[in-house]
């Protein structure tokens, strides 16, 4: 779960768009009541349209890109609205809204909703706010005097200094500094292509580190919130003392898929399992070896029907545990690879006639719908595949077992549902789906830009955070291989300038 | 250069005789040196404890496993402050991620660190001179009488400090910092001390230790 | 006083022990806001959040029910009779089991000594409440769904009674959404929880000298700290911080680098 910590920036938008909302329904003509309905699905139209936005860097906008309080609109926001269908019946449907709102966000590209100089659309790709006058796009450029000092000094400010790059790169994958004597050689390379060259070098060697690729090293931890261990229910080997399932096959695989030049999309489509026989050495285990596992650490679900990391035992051990509709699991599922949390309104896709509400939890109540729209048709893929009831095993009849205590309809369950806006028959699809989007790309390019850089992408780094997760996706460029886009990652001015 | 740790070694010659002193006050420098430029896109991470002993270990030669025990049994990092520094420890204490802001004890367990490795070593240079990294007997004559640190050895040291925590040489300014600091540490002990020799390179080591540049990069 | 305390100095300014020392660092200038805070930290309220996750309900301990007291007993979570002990104003179950419902795990619970010590000293609070999601569900339960502009319980006793300690609102438990920070960002920073995820080592970091063999005098190390901080990372000048402020690209900096918040990292292997 990507950790939720207030943001400033968008408080500070609140009140300053409430000033401008003010503003704006003081002019002649505004209205001064607005009526307003939720549109959960506007945050991914919004990237739909502008998925180079910063914005846009999870796949989703954030509400403050057009309101204040929702539903309350910023001044961003009334310039859309005023254009948004104009003479259709209001509330809109979520499907007119959907429809509509490409075109409305055309016409007002050009205009200046903070009156800050800045063009509505120039703000959205340069990730700063459209309502805040405040918030403008800046260059990161030095004066000319200051980048003929800043060139003299021990680190370069100004730009990319391979030096600094080279001694970060060190740090961040092989987990200590350079030696004096290679940070000193280093600084006697004339030629800038050789230094990249040696940060490249350096950097393959770091990738096979312990540090980076071994047993609780950097990639084995950015897995631990999608895994999410409890050593009280570990199996295998070190066990805890009510032995459920393994996560090591879990962290094993995800090594894996991130490693050398495995496709990462392995994460969602993967088949096999794998192990550790050395430090940094990975396998793929054979069915053979894996049939003769003890029931202990068995992974009961066949072969021709995993999907991943979002099909293992200890996958369905924690997250479905004995639920007959695993909502939990599929928001697990959707929040750690495609970078969507429902719980916090993210990624909200509604699909039309939905939740139908199988058994009976009371999701299709107005509030709860919202979320459930979406949730409940991303779930019902993941039916079939058992948790702790069950025995972690797949079963197309899984749902039986549930009338008792959900009621009859709950056996009515389909196997297909619903993932960004796609049809899908079963969990297989959903996992292609899931792996060949936007999202996935973004997610794994923002796991590792934010551990690397610092922080997430910023304003200034939205070109090249774009080329990284864009590239990742392009057969030609990175082709889903983590390690090709780490080592263009280390080159950019985002990770080398000081 | 030499004048002015010839005027600092006065100094501290002078306060050497003195029974009781005030605490001696350090050298203004004139501002000779340019301001830096600063950073358009300021941005640096900490260390993390382990990758912060991980240097230390390489660079003053104390083995990892070694270097820094609490109560002389828990490591600092693996064990004591683990998440304060910086890590993770998921499948027990449910951390996932590094902490988002640092703890109000992540500075002081730094200092903590920097203090244990610091006085390790010098206990370990006294105790074995040959193998030696950053408290060299130099300054003491080989007829055994201990006399007052002279430049050639405070430079050294000096150098030895930084070029093993921070893996460069000092400026000018840097050394003459660290020699003028030697007058506070002596503090009315006689400063041809071998204790007090040892206390400088321990808290020398210390400062440079837990400074921003070696904590962060 | 300074009224903003940098880490580096807070503890050094809490070994002061002064409580009005304290509360006038920390309260606003009014006297009489200052008068009340002093009171209450002379009579403080010790709050123990006892947290219970992972299919486990107090509600099930503390607040058991009978099953003649339920209607559909054996629908809901209703115990016999004679198994629910009444104790003080609470209630208590001891039982042991071969397994946690489908969970093959033995257990033995005896709540009945923990209530009959405690129970004067207790309090359970209860919510209504709901979310599948366990981490939002804990958050939920200690800030009433942002009741009170997201302030947890911690932080509103901390607020509330604590402005004469150094640190008023500690966690003993980490990673779940009992003891996460609430979204009240206009509270003052000696509120937010600190972390103290290896309790029994946790004291020794709260100084910086205090059991180190081999170090120098503690005089010696307080002035060493004095020298880092004022020769080896003097602070920015005021015109370097409106300087980083405003974006512009002159003015000193330490060795070039700002460094106003760290982050630690993910990547610390074990």
């Amino acid at each position: 779960m990507r950790n939720w910590k207030p943001r400033p920036g968008p408080w500070l938008t609140f009140g300053l768009a409430g000033i401008a909302l003010a503003g704006a329904a003081l002019a002649p003509g505004a209205p001064l009541i607005q009526t307003a309905s939720a549109k959960p699905p506007a945050p991914m139209a919004f990237c739909h349209a502008y998925p180079e936005a910063k914005a846009c860097n999870t796949g989703f906008a954030d509400c403050v890109a057009c309101h204040t309080t929702p539903p309350a609109r910023n001044a961003f926001g009334m310039q859309i609205s005023e254009k948004l269908a104009p003479g259709v019946t209001r509330p809109l449907s979520d499907e007119d809204f959907l429809k509509y709102l490409p075109v409305a966000l055309k016409a007002v590209e050009d205009l200046d909703a903070d009156s800050d100089g800045f063009s509505n659309i120039v703000e959205i790709m340069a990730g700063t706010q459209t309502a805040d006058a405040n918030s403008v796009p800046k260059s990161l450029a030095c004066a000319a005097d200051d980048a003929s000092r800043a060139a003299g000094a021990q680190w370069n400010v100004c730009t990319f200094d391979a030096a600094y790059a080279f001694k970060k790169v060190h740090m961040d994958f092989c987990g200590r500094s350079p030696t004096r004597a290679d940070m000193d050689a280093f600084r006697t390379i004339t030629d800038e292509k050789q230094k990249l060259a040696r940060i490249s070098e350096a950097l393959d060697q770091c990738l096979d580190s312990p540090y980076w690729l071994g047993p609780n090293g950097v990639v084995w931890n950015i897995a631990n919130a999608k895994i999410r261990p409890a050593h009280a229910v570990k199996s295998g080997a070190n066990p805890g003392p009510v032995p459920l399932g393994d996560y090591d096959d879990d962290y094993n695989l995800f090594t894996w898929a991130s490693s050398d030049d495995h496709d990462v999309r392995d994460l969602l489509l993967a088949q096999y399992f794998v192990k550790r026989t050395g430090p940094v050495t990975l396998e793929q285990i054979s069915e053979e070896e894996l049939a003769k596992r003890p029931r202990g650490t068995a992974q009961p679900v066949p072969k021709d029907k995993r999907v991943g990391m979002i099909s293992t035992r200890w996958f369905g051990a924690v997250n479905t545990m004995f639920t007959s509709i695993p909502r939990t699991t599929a928001a697990q599922a959707y929040r750690s690879y495609l970078g969507f949390d429902i719980a916090r309104m993210q990624g909200l896709n509604t699909v039309p006639h939905e939740p139908k509400d199988y058994d009976i939890k009371g999701v299709g109540a107005p509030e709860c719908a919202v979320c459930h729209a979406t949730l409940d048709p991303l779930s019902y893929p993941f039916t079939r595949y058992n948790g702790i009831s069950g025995g972690y095993s797949y079963n197309d009849d899984r749902l039986k077992d549930y009338v008792r205590v959900d009621g009859p309809r709950v056996a009515e369950a389909p196997a297909g549902g619903m993932i960004l806006g796609e049809e899908v028959a079963d969990l297989l699809e959903w996992g292609k789906v899931a792996a060949n989007s936007d999202a996935f790309a973004m997610k794994v390019t923002y796991d590792y830009w934010k551990l690397l850089i610092g922080r997430e992408p910023d304003v200034n780094d939205q070109a090249e955070y774009t080329r990284m997760w864009r590239g990742l996706k392009s057969a030609t460029t990175y082709d889903y291989r983590v390690e090709k886009m780490l080592h263009d990652l280390v080159l950019t001015n985002a990770y080398g300038r000081p | 250069m030499r004048k002015q740790i010839i005027s600092g070694l006065a100094a501290i010659a002078a306060l050497a005789a003195c029974a009781t002193a005030p605490e001696p006050a350090l050298p203004q420098f004139a501002a000779d040196v340019p301001a830096p430029v600063a950073s358009v896109d300021p941005r640096v991470k900490f260390k993390d404890g382990e990758r912060y002993l991980r240097d230390l270990s390489a660079n003053l030669g104390i083995p990892r496993e070694d270097i820094c025990k609490e109560l002389s049994r828990y490591d600092c990092m693996t064990d004591a402050f683990r998440i304060v520094l910086g890590g993770v420890e998921a499948p027990n204490l449910l951390v996932n991620e590094p902490i988002e802001n640092a703890a109000l004890t992540s500075p002081i367990a730094v200092d903590r660190v920097a203090l244990h490795v610091c006085s390790n070593r010098v206990r370990m240079d006294r105790e074995d001179p040959a193998e030696a990294v950053l408290f060299k007997a130099g300054a003491f004559g080989a007829d055994g009488r201990a006399r007052t640190p002279d430049a050639e050895w405070l430079n050294a040291t000096a150098d030895a400090i930084y070029g093993s925590i921070l893996m460069r040489s000092p400026s000018e300014r840097e050394i003459q910092n660290l020699a003028a600091y030697y007058t506070q540490v002596a503090d009315g002990r006689a400063a041809n001390s071998p204790d007090v020799a040892a206390d400088w390179v321990t808290l020398s080591c210390f400062a440079v230790a837990s400074s921003l540049e070696a904590v962060f990069y | 006083m300074t009224r903003h305390l940098s880490r580096r100095n807070f503890l050094r300014t809490a070994s002061l022990g002064a409580t009005g020392a304290f509360i006038a660092a920390r309260a606003p200038q009014d006297a009489f806001a200052q008068e009340v805070m002093i009171e209450r930290a002379k009579n403080p309220r010790f709050l123990i959040v006892l947290s219970s996750f992972g299919g486990a309900n107090q509600v099930d301990a503390f607040l058991s029910r009978r099953e003649s007291e339920v209607p559909n007993a054996k629908t809901l979570n209703a115990y016999p009779d004679d198994m629910v002990q009444t104790i003080g104003e609470f209630r208590a179950i001891d039982m042991k089991g071969p397994s946690i419902g489908a969970i093959p795990a033995a257990f033995t619970a005896n709540q009945s000594n923990f209530v009959r010590k405690h129970n004067n000293d207790m309090m359970v609070v209860t919510h209504t409440g709901t979310s599948v999601n366990h981490f939002v569900a804990q958050q939920r339960s200690i800030n009433g769904n942002a009741a009170w502009k997201g302030r947890t319980l911690q932080e509103a006793v901390a607020l509330t009674y604590g402005a004469g300690y150094a640190i008023p609102n500690v966690h003993l438990v980490n990673g779940t959404g009992f003891t996460e920070r609430g979204t009240d960002n206009t509270l003052p920073a000696y509120v937010y929880g600190e972390r103290a995820p290896t309790p029994n080592l946790w004291p020794l970091s709260l100084d910086g000298y205090r059991g180190i063999a081999g170090a120098p005098d503690r005089k010696l190390f307080e002035a060493a700290r004095k020298f880092r901080n004022e020769r080896l990372d003097p602070p920015p000048t005021s015109s370097a911080r409106s300087a980083a402020a405003s974006g512009s690209s002159t003015g000193p900096t330490s060795g070039a680098m700002h460094c106003a918040a760290w982050r630690p990292r993910i990547s610390s292997p074990s």
